[in-house]
């Protein structure tokens, strides 16, 4: 490094975890061009990133929402405890409504849409290593002001289709159409996780397992209608069989 | 009819040796077995008998299931004297004595045995007669008579004998005509069957099925018309189906049969109706055409020229979706239990056809929409991915770039994709077919295409930011305000090609900006959130206009927040924006 500054600082090391390499060079291509980055390794499924991130202690990872072999959160989660250093950025083509329900379930520093415009990349990774949080926690509590609301708002949404309370389970619900109500425990995990809790912390708290907490939290990804399905469409999809969910969606 | 052997008829007449009678009922026998349709057998019966007995007349009395004679074969009287009789014999005197009492019975003359009731006028005299019961499966089918001998002579012992014999052999006849009959008819039957189920697992044929189980119908239950009556309204869209009790009106929907033009369509009250019935109780209901004409039954007896009926209810899977009507012309035999069966049976069928195209019709739209959500799942997981990393090399370029002009045309490239993925984001939206109505983007996307019909062409909605997390029900109801108002007002005063829809989310903020690039018109008033008119509220656009625009203004004070229209580049912009409370 031969510049010359007043304090030489150290480029942010970052992870990549995309499952489609073309972004992953995008980023990289990105990334590197500012002086103030350095992209110390990326993988494209989940089972990769979750071997390689801990080793490798980057700064920031930015984890793909959705991957063939899991999601994003789920990594996340897993980050939190087996890297406590490192911060997560979900990074997602979702609306920005389901990049915030990702962002906070998976307890990451923020999310970035796929997209140049707006938030710049490198402001957020930067911001995100400094320790902040690029969350707005007022979001945080509308988001689940919003899921109570449809919690308890299930007759009347489902009033116009002549069945009221009739739950919907056709697969194809988007992140917000899955009204199946929440169990007292599986709020309580939610509140927690929006507090920004690990999923060892949450264990602590209420006397689980670890695992009976990542458990808990998969549960409510599915019930929430967010990833599983649409993610194991995917993997199914790329792997040319029927989607393997264990709901019989498709 | 003719008897094969004209030569036993000539020498009937005499009396002659028993071997030679015993030739000619041999004779007799062949003839009367070696046909198989009931009617042909009959005939040659009364045929033969008259020939073997020696009888000037003869006929065969079919017994009904009342007792009565359903059908009476007669030979040896001209049609002359058929029609000045009037009537064929029902079954009374000495007639009905056999039936009573199945023995055969000679008399020397009829007249004068005490069970004599006498006959009609015009009816040529019968002196000496012979009845003899024809049995078959155990049961007495009906009765030989004879009457009159040809040389004026008495029925003799041997006679009787013959008459018996040949009774004997009519009755395995009959049976085997019956038989025949039975297994014609099934084989017809198991033949429509199969052509009704391979047209039922034919995808595409439709409401084809239905007509061609009519058809059936009307082939297997010799019925003269056949009608498929359904609850009136129930194919429209989300009609909960109704219980039978609950149904007014039954409309037919499908007629087959003779002059069947005018009865398409008709509707009528279900509740006296055959098919009501029929519906209500879940099994057949049969009229049997006696009586006078019951106007209520069904519209096909109210013509006046249609007598036995019967409808079969086509029960569904969870309902009983309507009824199958069966009629026959005025003065015909009523329906057999066996019609009555037939017609159950292929309005099971019908009601099986039913079910399947409203399987067919929910497994096309569940295709359709896993088709849509495929397409929503390509877009994200390819198209969006593809064009992000498209954009990301163009923005690593541009920063390498050193030209201004390269970096302006780098940095519009972006911005342009930017703009494709944010489409594509609404796209995805609207193809996962989310309508719910607590989600704040279907609302306003529901909001902005129903404004299409007015604008002839559909705007662009384009959200950002966190939507849905952010618009709480109030604020929804004021931003969909916002968007019908502006969006009317673009309707009305502008000749645009192009309409964007913005509503940008932050947490900060939420701003909704409807921007047309129709010509710019005289501002109207417009407020800031002091109140004051920020336009020039002389222009010529009408009270209504105003007071459109000042409410959007009101709402907007109302959160502290402005509303504007201004014009810019793009055309013309109205603004609303208010703040995020906390």
């Amino acid at each position: 490094m031969d510049r010359a500054t007043d304090q030489v600082t150290e480029p942010i090391t970052v992870f990549l975890l995309d499952d489609h390499e073309i972004v992953r060079r995008g980023l990289i291509d990105l990334l590197e061009s500012h002086d103030g980055f350095r992209v110390v390794g990326e993988a494209g499924t989940a089972a990769e990133a979750l071997r390689r991130i801990p080793t490798l202690a980057p700064q920031v990872a930015l984890l793909d929402a959705r991957l063939p072999d899991g999601s994003g959160i789920d990594v996340c989660r897993d980050v939190q405890v087996s890297s406590p250093g490192t911060r997560c950025l979900i990074l997602t083509s979702y609306d920005d409504d389901e990049a915030l329900f990702a962002a906070v379930m998976a307890g990451a520093s923020g999310y970035l849409l796929k997209q140049i415009r707006g938030p710049s990349l490198t402001e957020a990774v930067e911001h995100v290593a400094a320790g902040h949080s690029l969350i707005d926690p007022a979001l945080v509590e509308r988001l689940l002001e919003r899921i109570r609301r449809r919690e308890g708002g299930a007759d009347t949404e489902h009033g116009h289709d002549g069945r009221p309370g009739h739950a919907r389970h056709d697969g194809r619900s988007g992140p917000w159409a899955g009204p199946d109500s929440l169990t007292d425990r599986e709020q309580e995990i939610l509140d927690l996780i929006a507090e920004g809790l690990t999923n060892r912390q949450i264990g602590v708290r209420l006397h689980l397992a670890e695992k009976t907490v990542k458990n808990y939290v998969s549960g409510l990804l599915a019930k929430l209608g967010f990833e599983r399905r649409t993610q194991a469409a995917v993997y199914g999809a790329q792997h040319g069989g029927e989607p393997v969910d264990g709901h019989g969606h498709r | 009819m003719v008897v094969p052997v004209p030569a036993l008829t000539a020498a009937s007449g005499q009396p002659g040796s028993a071997e030679r009678r015993l030739r000619e009922l041999l004779a007799a026998n062949r003839s009367v077995v070696s046909e198989l349709a009931l009617p042909g057998v009959l005939r040659r019966i009364v045929e033969a008998a008259r020939a073997i007995a020696g009888a000037r007349y003869a006929a065969l009395g079919v017994i009904g299931p009342d007792g009565m004679l359903e059908q009476f074969i007669h030979s040896g009287m001209d049609d002359a004297t058929v029609e000045r009789i009037g009537h064929l014999p029902t079954g009374r005197g000495v007639l009905g004595a056999l039936i009573e009492q199945p023995a055969p019975i000679r008399l020397h003359a009829i007249s004068d045995d005490p069970r004599s009731v006498g006959f009609p006028s015009g009816h040529p005299p019968m002196k000496s007669f012979l009845g003899v019961p024809v049995r078959s499966r155990g049961e007495v089918f009906g009765n030989l008579y004879l009457a009159e001998r040809v040389d004026g002579s008495d029925f003799s012992a041997d006679d009787e004998e013959l008459v018996v014999a040949l009774a004997a052999s009519a009755g395995v006849a009959i049976e085997n005509a019956r038989l025949y009959e039975e297994s014609r008819r099934r084989q017809e039957w198991l033949r429509a069957s199969a052509e009704i189920s391979r047209d039922l697992l034919r995808p595409g044929l439709g409401d084809q099925v239905l007509l061609r189980i009519a058809d059936a119908m009307l082939r297997l239950t010799d019925a003269d018309v056949v009608t498929l009556d359904f609850p009136e309204g129930h194919d429209e869209a989300a009609a909960a189906p109704e219980a039978p009790e609950d149904v007014t009106h039954l409309v037919i929907e499908v007629a087959r049969g003779v002059e069947t033009d005018d009865l398409l369509g008709t509707a009528y009250l279900s509740a006296p109706s055959l098919a009501g019935t029929a519906m209500r109780e879940r099994r057949p209901a049969v009229f049997d055409g006696t009586g006078p004409a019951e106007p209520d039954l069904t519209p096909v007896i109210a013509d006046g020229i249609w007598g036995p009926a019967v409808a079969c209810p086509l029960v569904g899977e969870t309902d009983v979706r309507g009824a199958v009507v069966l009629a026959r012309r005025v003065g015909s035999h009523p329906f057999s239990p066996a019609d009555v069966e037939t017609a159950e049976q292929l309005a099971l069928h019908a009601a099986v056809a039913l079910e399947l195209a409203d399987g067919r019709r929910d497994e096309e739209r569940v295709a359709m929409l896993e088709e849509r959500h495929r397409i929503a799942r390509d877009l994200h997981d390819h198209v969006i991915q593809r064009i992000f990393a498209t954009e990301l090399t163009l923005e690593a370029a541009n920063g390498r770039a050193s030209d201004p002009a390269v970096r302006e045309a780098l940095g519009r490239a972006v911005e342009d994709l930017d703009e494709t993925i944010r489409r594509i984001r609404t796209t995805i939206f609207e193809l996962q077919d989310i309508r719910s109505s607590l989600d704040p983007r279907a609302v306003l996307l529901d909001v902005v295409t129903s404004s299409t019909a007015g604008l002839g062409f559909e705007p662009a909605l384009r959200l950002e930011g966190p939507v849905a997390t952010v618009l709480d029900p109030a604020l929804l109801h004021d931003v969909t305000a916002v968007l019908r108002e502006g969006l009317t007002n673009v309707v009305k005063h502008s000749r645009c090609t192009h309409v964007d829809v913005h509503v940008t989310v932050t947490p900060a903020s939420v701003t909704v900006e409807v921007i047309d690039d129709g010509p710019p018109f005289t501002l109207p008033a417009t407020a800031s959130p002091t109140g004051e008119a920020t336009g020039d509220a002389t222009g010529g656009s009408g009270a209504g206009h105003r007071h459109g625009l000042e409410n959007l203004a009101c709402r907007a004070r109302a959160r502290h927040g402005e509303c504007t229209l201004t014009t810019d580049e793009r055309g013309t912009v109205l603004t609303w924006t208010v703040p995020q409370t906390r």
